[in-house]
């Protein structure tokens, strides 16, 4: 890890030293040992705060959206593989100059779920890590402008443990009992939107709940309006969403957004082919459409 | 606009005099409400045609019109669910025939997705049709409103995220 | 009422909470819930989870519902009918919540921050117009805490004038001690509960003051009045905006927070039925503040954070002598972004010492 963090602050030190940036957003150390959080670095005399660890689950990429970020200009951006994929899907759907963002890439080898970690977990193994790091295909971001390597060995993997093993329980399951789970689920929601803050991609300066004429989602804490708001949710990410698993990370009450979100990207990259965040010059799959299509629900 | 889809609904489920025949509004909660969002230049006329040719359909369907199937967001249809609509249909131009070029095609990808999801969150997929009509398809019109409406009504009662109240 | 003391057995205590169980009276208690832990409604003693020090989530939404109904109405022809719900208060003691009556509820195994919310609250929803809603659910909330032993880092009750021990806000404390507990009773409440029935109160062995366990000497790392003091002065310090470029907005430090209580009213309905409720809301949002004409008087995250710290440790303060914070460090340890309040709080208070001196 001191080799990483040693080229890290190498990095950083020099893009704001140049003045090739005006912040660095990276990772430092958090409120407890197993803890990390974000830090925001202007002078590159700070440069030394910045670390990497498997404690770096924050997807750093949603700072992009905030106005107050958006004031530096050029930025700088320290990013694990999943997260980068967020920084692709902006700048393909325009919300991102490719020139204003420096991308710091590094090398992750899985985060450990911060539940665990709050438990005293510190090793990186297929038990501890998130479900995306046991379908992660960019353990090396896709695109990067600096990439810093790890130095931590790849976890194991011996099928053990299933990622994401209940979408296909869900979709063995009738539509009753489905709709029973979540049900069950999305009666848990406080409707703290901490799913939509947390996503990288939920850019909207006013979300479609907060319109009110008309009023589309009922702003109930209750069934209705909890599940509408759950739903909507997950069909503006279908085919958007990137997988870094920010929105289930945040939800104080547990609800499994993955599933719902893993679910939608397999059904569109089935349907359409297409993977979300993967090339910046793609369009996007609802952007665009093919005369030969999925046509078979159509009368 | 948009207040105007969310009226359009909602007077889609108020109507009085539901089904001819019946006294106000005695039958209202037994038969199934069926919305209909189509589009202006195919669909739309398709139903006209039908009107005008005299030809009779179930009696349940509601139509409500937009410019073009591509404008028909799937926020509609949760609308229509949430007023108590039973089954929704979304119909528009056939592939190519499109006013707008390629509205329809959108379309598709959309609501390929959102049935998608539906289905996945709980809700019965068969209560949601989508359908190429043209102007020209008085007929096909008749027959997917009256295949559409006793598919519906074989549904049973079911919880599901809409039927709460 | 002047405090009683008792003493009871651990076999006892599960033997009190069962009987209150089958009394009828609606027990809610921490409990697992997919591998956390939540205030819930338990039908058992061994339900509930008291290993754990805090659930994930406060018991404020039994105070303050996260949707609570105001009226409804019904429209049907010329008839226009409007439910009142606080006219249904009052002949069971009941009051309603989302259409349905609750009568007595009792929390059990709170810890004492989250009992000392209750009165925090409580004042926030007197001190002008009576809020009979919320009152009515007060009134029937009968708090048992247990005193915590080992608070972890993220806990300032100490410092937020409450203590690990504090039996401000709960109807009975318990400690650990003895055979199974030691029991202070605060309140008439706490002692109804006690005499609820002839089996219970003999479950209950009095004991003399004396008897009771002392609390510890908790001692505060910082001093919370030289944090209000830095509020007091800095409004305009640049340490918010650059501390708070990392909070995301998601609310979720006001969702968990035992005794953040900002609602928003709305409409919802048809043309024939519809209803006024009012749903749990965040300063921490944009559209908070967000004007009509499109100004917003807090147009950063900064100055949002701001809002929450002057209110907590500045405003109500001035108001109620009583800081609205209980530190329970739930908004710490469930923040997304690792935003931690103890720590903010007692650097505040630092730079405050340090500019006196």
């Amino acid at each position: 890890m001191e080799k990483m963090n040693d080229k890290l602050q190498k990095t950083a030190k020099e893009l704001l030293e140049n003045k090739e940036v005006n912040l660095i957003i990276g990772f430092t150390k958090g409120s407890n040992p197993l803890r990390m959080r974000s830090v925001f670095i202007t002078d590159p005399d700070d440069v030394s705060k910045l670390s990497f660890n498997a404690h770096c689950v924050q997807d750093l990429a949603v700072f992009l959206k905030k106005p107050e970020v958006k004031k530096f200009g050029k930025v700088g951006l320290i990013v694990k593989g999943c997260d980068e994929k967020a920084v692709n899907t902006l700048i393909q759907e325009y919300q991102l100059s490719r020139d204003n963002i420096k991308i710091i890439g590094v090398e992750c080898r899985g985060v450990v779920k911060q539940n665990l970690a709050d438990k005293g977990e510190d090793s990186v193994k297929q038990s501890t890590v998130y479900d995306k790091c046991l379908v992660c295909e960019v353990h090396t971001p896709l695109l990067y402008d600096y990439l810093v390597e790890s130095d931590e060995p790849a976890f194991e993997i011996n099928g053990d443990i299933k990622p994401y093993a209940k979408i296909e329980e869900l979709d063995a399951m009738s539509v009753e009992d489905r709709n029973m789970f979540w049900q069950k689920e999305f009666e848990k929601c406080i409707k703290c939107y901490a799913c939509r803050q947390a996503c990288p991609l939920c850019y909207c300066t006013r979300c479609i709940v907060e319109k009110n004429t008309p009023q589309w989602i009922e702003t109930n804490i209750e069934e209705t309006g909890n599940a509408q708001w759950n739903m909507i949710r997950a069909y503006h990410l279908s085919g958007r969403c990137i997988g870094c698993g920010e929105c289930e990370r945040a939800c104080p009450v547990n609800i499994p957004l993955m599933l719902v979100n893993e679910k939608m990207a397999r059904d569109v990259f089935e349907k359409f082919g297409y993977k979300s965040g993967v090339d910046i010059n793609a369009k996007p799959v609802f952007g665009t459409f093919d005369a030969n299509d999925f046509n078979e629900f159509i009368k | 606009m948009e207040n105007n889809i969310v009226e359009d609904v909602q007077n889609a489920r108020d109507e009085k005099e539901y089904s001819a025949g019946s006294a106000k509004g005695e039958d209202k909660d037994k038969e199934p409400r069926i919305i209909a969002f189509v589009c202006n230049w195919c669909t739309y006329n398709g139903a006209d045609l039908a009107g005008t040719s005299r030809m009779k359909y179930a009696e349940n369907v509601r139509v409500i019109k937009l410019p073009c199937t591509g404008r028909i967001d799937p926020l509609f249809v949760v609308e229509a669910f949430k007023k108590g609509a039973k089954g929704v249909l979304v119909s528009g131009c056939h592939p190519g025939d499109c006013h707008y070029t390629s509205g329809n095609y959108h379309s598709r990808r959309k609501y390929t997705a959102f049935r998608d999801l539906l289905s996945y969150l709980g809700v019965d997929i068969n209560r949601v049709e989508f359908s190429w009509i043209s102007a020209s398809e008085g007929n096909k019109w008749v027959s997917v409103i009256n295949e559409f409406t006793n598919k519906i009504k074989l549904l049973p009662d079911n919880s599901d995220i809409f039927s709460k109240k | 009422m002047e405090e009683k003391y008792y003493e009871i057995s651990s076999d006892n205590i599960e033997k009190f909470v069962n009987n209150l169980i089958a009394q009828d009276d609606e027990v809610i208690a921490p409990k697992d819930k997919d591998g956390d832990t939540f205030y819930d409604k338990i039908t058992d003693f061994k339900d509930a989870d008291l290993n754990i020090l805090l659930p994930k989530l406060s018991f404020k939404e039994y105070l303050l519902p996260k949707t609570e109904t105001l009226f409804e109405y019904s429209i049907s022809g010329s008839n226009i009918n409007i439910l009142d719900p606080i006219e249904n208060i009052g002949a069971d003691g009941g009051s309603v919540n989302s259409g349905k009556k609750t009568g007595k509820r009792i929390i059990f195994g709170s810890r004492p921050c989250d009992a000392g919310a209750g009165p925090i609250m409580e004042k926030v929803f007197n001190w002008d117009y009576k809020d009979e809603f919320f009152n009515e659910k007060f009134k029937n909330l009968y708090i048992i805490s247990i005193a915590c032993v080992q608070p972890d880092n993220y806990c300032f009750c100490t410092e937020a004038q409450l203590s690990p021990e504090s039996s401000y806000g709960s109807d009975i404390l318990l400690k650990k001690g003895g055979s199974g507990y030691f029991a202070k009773v605060i309140t008439e409440k706490g002692l109804e509960l006690i005499n609820s029935s002839s089996e219970n109160a003999g479950l209950f062995k009095e004991i003399s003051k004396d008897a009771f366990p002392a609390d510890k000497d908790w001692k505060a790392a910082f001093d919370i009045k030289k944090t209000q003091g830095f509020l007091d002065k800095n409004f305009t310090s640049s340490y918010f905006q650059e501390k708070f470029l990392s909070c995301i907005g998601c609310g979720i430090c006001t969702y968990t927070c035992p005794t953040c209580h900002c609602f928003d009213i709305q409409d919802e309905g048809t043309n024939e039925k519809g209803k006024r409720i009012r749903n749990w809301d965040s300063c921490q949002f944009g559209i908070f503040t967000l004007h009509t004409s499109g100004h917003n008087p807090r147009v950063t995250q900064g100055d949002r954070y701001r809002q929450r710290l002057m209110h907590k440790f500045k405003i109500y303060n001035e108001k109620f002598n009583k800081y609205l914070c209980v530190g329970c460090g739930r908004c710490s340890r469930n923040c997304p972004e690792d935003i931690d309040l103890r720590e903010i709080t007692s650097e505040l208070s630092l730079m405050e010492s340090s500019a006196g001196d």
